[in-house]
């Protein structure tokens, strides 16, 4: 981690690292929010804080946290949609450029943003120039903090494989965080944006965010009324045969408790 | 954007001191010895305790030294770079005037030139944002640098410029208004481009992700109700152009009178653009705001 | 059968590891290999699959004694309810809306997810994610009443009133209200501060909720229960919603209750914990 230069983007990156959010499948629960919060309470760099936190106005410094839209269709019903947002991992990322200290850096082995926080003066132009909000001040220590990737998870030969991604995928219970490098089109994050057309956020702010979301999936499409159970509706025969049969015997053979 | 106060001083005072420094540079006046050192002893006043008040916003002001390396991608830090220099220039310019009653008009001029640059770079860091449409646009520099010039004249005591020149930044400062009070809504940016959901209908922002404050709200989503704002731009403008304006061209019997008119115009000035520099924050919208539904 | 527990206990620190073997992982209640390993710890005394029949037995045979078959037969005054609610096949059936007129919407709640990510004893962090809960009331509802977000309105059941803030939630059945679990806390309660937003804005539907439905007029009270499982019949819940003024100017969720004194202090001003290193 040099200083100096850099806070000029590099012009490419062996592998773009970064995170693939299903928001079909985000039942909203906030665990990504707390493990990344106590992940990072313990590892890289001075701890997130909080601030009156037992208090009337309690607040903190969270990387990573989960808002609710409703979306509301021209035809049909609203529909509730959880939008976990941490940093995109941008790879025009403005939050590097606009840093006087050069503590706000893009690592060229895996393009994971990152602050250098000895560097940082907190002046926080970086989450000003930040479109997505992906930087805080943590008011403790007086240095910007945002995701970093678990950075030391991924690399870190002290844990198990299994735990060798972020600590927020490692904990999703809905299996709706994917990490992987979205810079090789054959990785599983890659296949994951192509098969359900991931997307930018904001695009429009020529970003380029590494990280993409994935739309949540068409629901009530049935058009005709079918019918699906109004054939095993239909009355059964006195004496039962075939696998009705079987099905009428196995069940009387069932230990029904104290009876 | 909140208004915080250390950088509302900052660009208040600083934007004037490197202001009259220009008009100095230029030799407008020309001036030497003890009158000299009181229109430097001025001048580095607002400058520095300017560029000192900005220190106070930081989360470690004592590392402050470091931000002078970034210039090659940093507006941030080509302004300190700026800053640094023109002080230096100007001081030696300044020591030349006041001790050997010299002009050395080159150096003058390279003073002038790096005032206006300083000023030009600490207008940049906030136009670059793209982040925050009302402040994108090819006008935020003019009004900085309009707002420092006239000022600088105003200090500098050029009594039959400056009013043109305050009538100048006045009328920059209402295109300004009424250029990018549109500027979120036409800037292709809302809640639909920013959740990515705008295309299946219409997204309104329900549950937030924390009940309380956080840093994001408490920077980004600072909010001016409308009377307010239009009572406080009313005001701004009369502050510091109106009414300067009106002191200078007026006639006054007297020196004295006329020169307590020039002072009071200096001084409403000054409060004048104190205000419009709080609007100008506070009026400023962030587009993170609308990942929580305040756009 | 084991002597020395106590001494085995001190000699390991109060500390004992035993991992699940990976075939008992998955579908505990149908694994035998799950089922042996938990009656080996004792857990259980011997292996416990779970059935799920579709059609209860013995549910129907309380359901034939009501109707009169069998030597064992109910008390009289409950032969009817047993007849109609004990049927051995899963039915639905409104509840008895007596003492419901004029209660009509539906009033539900949820234990929220984010509070279960606790760590260590407290939870400062879950509180800002969870600090104070509205009333969510479907478009619909927000419109009859004239409501918009961060008005307030009165809850009324035929028990209880509450007056708590609302939040209009368009993805919602158009006849029912619902707001978190747990979320609303007495002031002072949890060692936290008088003012948390848990106290003033936070509320729970529980003061609309008896545990005993109406009187019959025969001087009997049944349980606010369902009939099978006793549980707490909190999703029969009915209640009727009207725009209400902040209450008292004061803007704090009624009612309200005297703070309680904390046998702790609160919890310090600022959080910088670094576990480990």
């Amino acid at each position: 981690m040099e200083g100096g230069q850099m806070t000029e983007l590099p012009a490419q990156t062996s592998r773009k690292m970064g995170l693939v959010i299903d928001l079909d499948t985000c039942v909203g629960c906030h665990a990504c929010v707390i493990s990344c919060k106590g992940w990072n309470t313990e590892n890289y760099g001075a701890p997130l804080s909080d601030q009156d936190p037992y208090g009337a106005d309690p607040s903190g410094t969270f990387l990573n946290r989960v808002h609710s839209y409703e979306v509301q269709p021209e035809q049909g019903h609203a529909q509730l949609v959880h939008f976990p947002k941490s940093c995109l991992h941008c790879e025009d990322a403005p939050c590097v450029t606009v840093c006087p200290t050069g503590a706000s850096y893009k690592r060229v082995e895996d393009g994971i943003v990152l602050v250098n926080e000895s560097d940082c003066i907190g002046c926080g132009l970086c989450a000003w120039a930040c479109p997505y909000g992906a930087r805080e001040l943590d008011l403790a220590e007086g240095v910007m903090k945002k995701c970093t990737l678990c950075v030391d998870r991924i690399y870190n030969e002290n844990l198990p494989e299994e735990d060798r991604v972020p600590s927020c995928v490692r904990t999703c219970p809905a299996g709706a965080r994917h990490f992987g490098d979205l810079g090789d089109p054959a990785s599983e994050v890659s296949q994951l944006v192509s098969d359900r057309g991931g997307m930018d956020l904001m695009p429009e702010m020529a970003t380029k965010p590494v990280n993409k979301y994935l739309p949540p999936r068409p629901k009530d499409r049935i058009e005709d009324q079918i019918d699906i159970l109004a054939p095993l509706l239909a009355p059964v025969a006195e004496e039962p045969a075939g696998f009705l049969g079987w099905l009428d015997k196995a069940l009387d053979k069932l230990p029904v408790g104290n009876s | 954007m909140h208004p915080a106060p250390s950088v509302i001083i900052f660009t208040t005072l600083s934007g004037l001191g490197f202001g009259l420094l220009a008009f100095l540079g230029l030799g407008m006046p020309s001036v030497t010895g003890w009158v000299a050192f009181v229109f430097y002893a001025i001048a580095y006043a607002l400058a520095v305790g300017g560029l000192l008040a900005s220190t106070f916003h930081l989360g470690h002001p004592e590392r402050a030294w470091k931000a002078f390396s970034q210039w090659r991608t940093s507006w941030l830090s080509r302004e300190g770079c700026a800053a640094v220099s023109t002080l230096l220039v100007m001081a030696l310019y300044a020591a030349g005037a006041v001790f050997l009653e010299a002009d050395w008009r080159l150096l003058g001029l390279l003073g002038a030139a790096l005032s206006i640059g300083t000023v030009f770079t600490t207008a940049m860091i906030y136009t670059q944002l793209k982040t925050i449409p009302r402040w994108h646009s090819p006008i935020t520099p003019m009004v900085f640098l309009s707002f420092s010039i006239a000022g600088g004249a105003l200090l500098a005591g050029r009594e039959s410029l400056a009013p043109w020149l305050l009538a100048l930044a006045g009328a920059i400062q209402l295109i300004y208004w009424a250029k990018t009070d549109k500027a979120l809504a036409q800037s292709g940016t809302d809640i639909g481009t920013a959740t990515g959901l705008g295309d299946r209908g219409t997204v309104r922002a329900f549950e937030p992700p924390h009940t309380g404050s956080n840093y994001l709200l408490r920077e980004f989503v600072y909010v001016v109700g409308r009377k307010h704002a239009l009572k406080l731009r009313v005001i701004g403008f009369a502050l510091a152009f109106a009414l300067p304006i009106a002191l200078m061209v007026m006639p006054f019997s007297g020196l004295m009178l006329k020169h307590l008119m020039a002072g009071l115009a200096v001084l409403l000035h000054i409060a004048g653009v104190a205000c419009l520099r709080w609007l100008f924050f506070a009026e400023a919208e962030h587009v993170v705001g609308l990942y929580y539904g305040k756009r | 059968m084991n002597p020395e527990q106590l001494d085995r206990y001190i000699e390991n620190g109060g500390f004992h590891v035993s991992h699940i073997p990976d075939a008992a992982l998955y579908y505990k209640p149908w694994n035998t290999a799950y089922q042996d390993w938990a009656v080996g710890m004792g857990l259980y005394d011997k292996p416990e699959p779970y059935l799920f029949q579709l059609y209860v037995e013995p549910l129907r045979k309380f359901q034939l004694a009501a109707e009169g078959y069998g030597e064992r037969q109910p008390p009289e005054h409950l032969r009817e309810r047993i007849k109609a609610t004990m049927d051995p096949l899963p039915i639905w059936y409104e509840t008895d809306q007596q003492g419901n007129a004029g209660f009509t919407v539906n009033a539900l709640t949820q234990r929220p997810m984010a509070m279960y990510h606790s760590w260590g004893s407290q939870n400062a962090w879950l509180r800002q994610l969870h600090g104070r809960n509205p009333l969510y009331v479907p478009t619909k509802l927000m419109r009859e009443n004239g409501l918009s977000d961060g008005d307030w309105a009165r809850v009324s059941s035929p028990h209880g009133e509450i007056t708590v803030p609302v939040m209009e939630m368009a993805a919602l059945n158009e006849n029912t209200v619902w707001t978190w679990n747990a979320i609303g806390k007495r002031k002072g309660a949890w060692a936290l501060d008088e003012n948390a937003p848990e106290a003033t804005k936070g509320f729970l539907l529980n003061h609309l909720i008896h545990e005993l439905l109406p009187p019959k007029g025969d001087g009997l009270r049944w349980a606010n229960s369902d009939p099978i499982t006793g549980q707490a019949a909190w999703f029969d819940l009915k209640v009727k919603i009207e725009k209400a003024a902040p209450p008292d100017g004061i803007a704090e969720s009624q009612p309200a209750f005297a703070p309680i004194t904390s046998p702790v202090d609160t919890g310090p001003k600022d959080l910088k914990w670094k576990v480990g290193k």
